[in-house]
């Protein structure tokens, strides 16, 4: 059965594409265009893993992936911004920080999306860093 | 959370890697094949402007999310 991602991105052409390429990889690919919609759309879908962007409106990112991972604390979260800095930080290490299990800064080539979904799905049982 | 000047440059990078990207898939001719890759190879260089003048910029404050 093929796994399912959900994607959240504000960016609607990105979204397409990014869902196009994981449709062509065989995933079962679900979209949302906020935080929010995302968060109401994992609860549904329940999928095997979520990428989402961290700059977007109505719920910004860093929020989605905490409240992902409320929900279910073994989902596995690919994060992705174009944003950099933040403070001494940026916007991915603060992501990996509240559990995200890997980052992608924008622009990635669709190739890179796809393998990291690869390596996060065929990984093995998932371990919380808590 | 307001966004950081690189932000915008850089999901226009990613839609035109993606685009070209997606085409290349569609399998052109080896002529177009060739522009399509150069595409690639320059979004890619601009990326690295992007990140350079980024990380030359000055520290922002926390809680200003880079403006």
């Amino acid at each position: 059965m093929a796994k399912t991602v959900l994607l959240i991105d504000d960016d609607v052409d990105l979204l397409r594409q990014m869902a196009t390429a994981l449709a062509g990889s065989g995933y079962r690919v679900h979209v949302a265009t906020d935080g929010a919609s995302g968060l109401e759309q994992f609860k549904s879908v329940s999928p095997d893993l979520v990428v989402t962007d961290i700059i977007m409106p109505t719920r910004e990112g860093i929020e989605t992936i905490m409240g992902i991972k409320r929900e279910r604390p073994d989902a596995r979260v690919l994060a992705i911004s174009g944003g950099y800095r933040v403070g001494p930080d940026d916007f991915l290490t603060l992501a990996r920080h509240i559990g995200a299990d890997d980052v992608l800064p924008k622009p990635f080539r669709l190739a890179q999306l796809v393998a990291a979904a690869a390596r996060l799905l065929h990984a093995g049982p998932h371990v919380s860093a808590a | 959370m307001p966004r950081p000047p690189c932000h915008e440059l850089n999901n226009l990078l990613g839609k035109i890697l993606g685009a070209a990207e997606l085409a290349l898939d569609a399998g052109p001719e080896a002529e177009v094949a060739a522009e399509l890759q150069l595409i690639i190879e320059l979004a890619e260089a601009a990326a690295g402007v992007v990140r350079g003048l980024d990380e030359a910029r000055p520290e922002p404050a926390l809680g200003a999310a880079g403006g």
